[in-house]
């Protein structure tokens, strides 16, 4: 394995407002990187200064060892050998499928420019419609024209931005699925932004969560999901809800569900505040545990119910359960959660 | 997506549903076919006056005048379409998607010289190269030994290419420029990730993109080419217009003038419809929401962009107006009196009456397509609308045979069945001019109008009827207040283009309705370029102000 793209201590503002500082994250060869994070994070900005359309005020960018853009050196986009899918694709209106995909081999021969697009169109699942004009095809279609343009330069880094967010979501998922397995088998380093959760962990072997400029934790899906740094990646990474406990003497954390081992590195004394975050399905309704609850409201989500409870200490959280069996609003429960997450 | 809709709203309705809305119709719609036939009548005469030649004339025409008049206007207009397109296209590209001092300022400057009408401009150049001038003064100073005139005559094919150019080349830079902008900084950059430089992203992306705009400007200089009168006047560049005037006042020959009018109908009939065409083809693809992203200029792109943008402003507006006001103030105490308040005044009268019946008649057109959508009121605008591409020239001799006709019938109906002798109704009264004005300035009028009425949704009448509003109190309390801004607009740009208009002006006016336009025309021919200072610079005042609601009007969207 090898770094293909190294991205140090990136920083850039617009006019007077800093909309990135010091972000640094890297991708293996073959791997696929997500930015996650609401419009405005910056992430979109961090795309854009990697492909070259934007310049950093500060830092460097390397891509498979060569550096591209730092404070001596800035390559311009067309030359960077990189390849970006645009939010709305940014398709060529005025040439055909095939003149799209065929639009950045000008200095090649003619006929290894038609040969390359045959196979292209064959690879994004369209063989037959390279005589069509963009508008004469689905969103879905033109998706996958993008990324065809994309990827017949054989590009060192493949750059998407938000390329799902003009699909519906159930082609969504299948088109996603799609391009995974195609960059997976080019072996094509891919860095894709979204501020979609589920397509972020779907799609991606590192997710790193932005926020406000900042590169809050660059991690595999599962280790953010389990061992978020913050509470706020916490919240933005699943819906869930924040309690207040405390430390006992012996170090252990008290808070409403229960008790929490913990053998306190940090010294804290006791009694310190802490915040512990619950996921409604890990919360489990368990008649061994002494804590009960008051079901406030339900809904019906078919393979499982959400449950609004109140505690008896006044706290209210959400209980994801599955099965059909409904319970009443008013019935008192006992719930237990299996895996809190403690933030000190 | 639409297009689909209408085939599909026509296959359900179908035909039979249309024609039965328009068996018995109402009066909206009967006033909008009075409207349109009133514009293809005078049409329809010249055109079978094409197809039915009085063979005398046309054999003098072909024989001493035809070759002649069609070289010329080829060359002008191939001429004038080269030099717009070189001064346009980039003008456009450079202040719509580029960076360089002073970018904002020319984006709006750059549309100023709209204001001056091509004879203006002709007169103004023709004074200022004049062999007793302000520059061959100049330059007599800096070589005194040279004999004789030095700049010499610029009343020739390159120096009327060059005028008409200057005044026409902003409808090329307009449409350029949104071309350019609304085809998305986005696709721009897609093609630099795609390996292409700024330069080959231009030639391979931006410029094939923007094709229908920059050709859809394109055929609106060649329409304002083949329309123009003045300038080719003043330059004694004989076209079709210059022709028709001849044939007209010189030889007294209706017919003759009727003959050319119908060859140069022709000719505009035919961009009109590549105009039409190049419109539907324009799509609106990407529109980027965010701030656009603009090419920086560095170093001598910069200052070649910004010296480029000056000169194009200087030669097409800034000098022209800075010599009107030299003049004006060298002969204002001359030209200014009461003869000169009085075509003022009759110009205003004019322009006045002429934008209120053509605003009420675009209120109509505008109100029968509201309240009868489909393909046959649709229609019904698009012909009344058509006359707008056709030069006054052509619409003067046109509507002067038909209302001498309908005299003519009049009068003999008066005789025969009433025994009396009447005089006739339409020559020589102003009504041949406002119907020629008309159908001139009826399109723009419509635009204005319409792009008001279609906010008022149907979904709003529903809204205020089930608030209780009804009849006159609906039209006061809705309808009014939103379409006052469209009135407002549509009646000052028909006021001032009947200040500026010429040709239908000269041809048509009865006697003692001399306006400003006039007046500089007449001037010029004397070669009294000084004195047309102080109408010039009133007309260019006036021309101003719809180019500041263009401005206004662009910058919102």
């Amino acid at each position: 394995m090898k770094t293909q793209l190294k991205v140090s201590t990136i920083s850039h503002s617009y006019d007077t407002v800093q909309t990135l500082t010091d972000v640094s994250l890297s991708l293996q060869r073959g791997e696929i990187g997500c930015l996650l994070g609401s419009s405005g994070s910056g992430k979109t900005t961090l795309l854009r200064i990697i492909a070259g359309l934007e310049k950093q005020s500060k830092g460097k960018i390397e891509i498979a060892d060569k550096n591209i853009a730092s404070e001596a050196i800035w390559i311009p986009p067309e030359k960077r050998n990189i390849a970006m899918v645009f939010q709305d694709y940014a398709l060529f209106p005025h040439l055909t499928v095939a003149d799209n995909i065929r639009f950045a081999l000008f200095n090649m021969p003619r006929k290894v420019q038609l040969g390359k697009v045959e196979v292209m169109l064959l690879t994004v699942g369209l063989g037959g419609y390279g005589r069509k004009y963009p508008h004469q095809l689905s969103g879905g279609q033109q998706q996958r024209v993008a990324l065809g343009r994309a990827l017949v330069t054989n590009p060192d880094l493949l750059l998407l931005d938000e390329p799902f967010s003009g699909l519906d979501v159930r082609m969504r998922e299948q088109i996603a699925e799609q391009v995974k397995k195609i960059v997976k088998e080019k072996d094509i380093t891919t860095l894709i932004v979204t501020h979609d959760q589920e397509e972020a962990f779907a799609f991606a072997d590192y997710v790193g969560v932005m926020k406000n400029g900042k590169l809050l934790q660059w991690d595999t899906a599962s280790a953010l999901y389990d061992h978020p740094i913050t509470s706020e990646i916490a919240s933005f990474v699943s819906d869930g809800t924040l309690l207040d406990g405390h430390i006992l003497e012996n170090g252990n954390v008290e808070y409403p569900l229960g008790t929490i081992i913990h053998n306190n590195p940090n010294h804290l004394l006791p009694g310190s505040r802490v915040h512990v975050f619950v996921r409604p399905e890990q919360v489990i309704l368990d008649s061994s545990s002494k804590v009960r609850a008051k079901i406030i409201s339900h809904v019906f989500r078919g393979a499982s119910t959400l449950y609004s409870l109140e505690l008896s200490t006044g706290e209210r959280l959400t209980a994801q359960v599955t099965g059909q069996n409904i319970m009443r609003t008013g019935v008192s429960v006992s719930v237990l959660c299996t895996k809190p997450i403690l933030f000190l | 997506m639409q297009d689909y809709q209408i085939e599909q709203g026509a296959s359900v309705t179908g035909a039979p549903f249309l024609l039965r809305r328009w068996r018995h119709p109402d009066s909206w719609q009967i006033s909008a076919t009075a409207i349109a036939l009133l514009v293809s009548i005078p049409i329809m005469i010249l055109m079978a006056s094409l197809f039915t030649p009085d063979r005398e004339i046309w054999a003098h025409l072909a024989e001493h005048l035809l070759a002649g008049l069609l070289l010329n206007s080829f060359l002008l207009v191939t001429g004038v379409s080269i030099v717009t397109l070189l001064l346009g296209v980039p003008l456009g590209w450079l202040t719509g998607m580029c960076e360089f001092p002073g970018r904002k300022f020319f984006s709006c400057a750059l549309l100023l010289p709209m204001a001056l009408p091509s004879y203006v401009l002709a007169v103004v150049y023709l004074g200022i190269l004049d062999f007793s001038g302000p520059v061959e003064r100049v330059l007599k100073l800096l070589m005194p030994d040279s004999n004789g005139v030095i700049i010499g005559d610029i009343r020739n094919t390159p120096g009327i290419i060059s005028i008409i150019s200057l005044s026409l080349y902003p409808y090329v830079y307009l449409l350029a420029r949104t071309g350019f902008m609304t085809q998305g900084a986005q696709t721009i950059e897609a093609a630099r990730t795609l390996g292409c430089s700024n330069r080959q992203a231009f030639f391979r992306v931006a410029l094939p993109m923007s094709r229908p705009w920059i050709a859809g400007g394109l055929m609106l200089v060649i329409m304002e080419t083949l329309a123009d009168f003045g300038a080719v006047a003043a330059f004694n560049y004989d076209t079709f217009t210059t022709g028709i005037y001849k044939a007209w006042y010189g030889f007294f020959s209706i017919s003759a003038a009727a003959q050319l009018s119908s060859m140069l109908l022709l000719f505009v009939i035919a961009i009109l419809v590549i105009e039409q065409r190049m419109r539907s083809r324009m799509r609106f693809t990407g529109i980027n929401k965010e701030k656009q992203k603009r090419i920086k200029l560095t170093g001598s792109r910069k200052a070649a962009a910004f010296f480029f943008c000056t000169i194009v402003f200087c030669l097409a507006f800034a000098v022209p107006v800075t010599q009107l006001l030299f003049w004006t103030k060298d002969t204002f105490e001359i030209e200014f009196g009461s003869r000169y308040l009085e075509i003022t005044a009759k110009t205003l009268i004019l322009a006045a009456i002429a934008s209120i019946i053509t605003c009420m008649a675009a209120l109509i057109l505008s109100y029968t397509r509201r309240l009868h959508p489909g393909p046959v009121t649709g229609g019904i605008v698009k012909l009344a609308t058509v006359g707008y591409g056709l030069p006054g020239s052509v619409l003067a001799v046109g509507f002067f045979i038909m209302l001498s006709q309908i005299d003519k019938s009049l009068i003999g109906l008066a005789d025969t069945v009433f025994h009396i002798s009447i005089d006739p109704l339409f020559r020589n009264t102003i009504i041949v001019m406002l119907a020629g004005y008309l159908v001139r300035f009826l399109a723009p009028a419509y635009a204005a109008l319409d792009s008001n009425m279609q906010r008022i949704t149907p979904g709003l009448d529903d809204a205020a009827r089930l608030a209780g509003l009804r009849g006159f109190t609906l039209l006061k309390r809705v309808h009014i207040p939103m379409l006052s801004q469209g009135v407002l607009v549509g009646t000052v740009l028909v006021f001032v283009d009947v200040m500026k208009e010429l040709p239908l002006t000269l041809m048509t006016r009865p006697f003692g309705w001399d306006t400003l336009a006039v007046k500089i025309f007449e001037l010029t021919s004397e070669g009294e370029w000084e004195r047309a200072a102080l109408p010039s610079l009133v007309l260019v005042l006036a021309g101003i102000i719809p180019v500041f609601l263009l401005i206004r009007s662009s910058s919102r969207t």
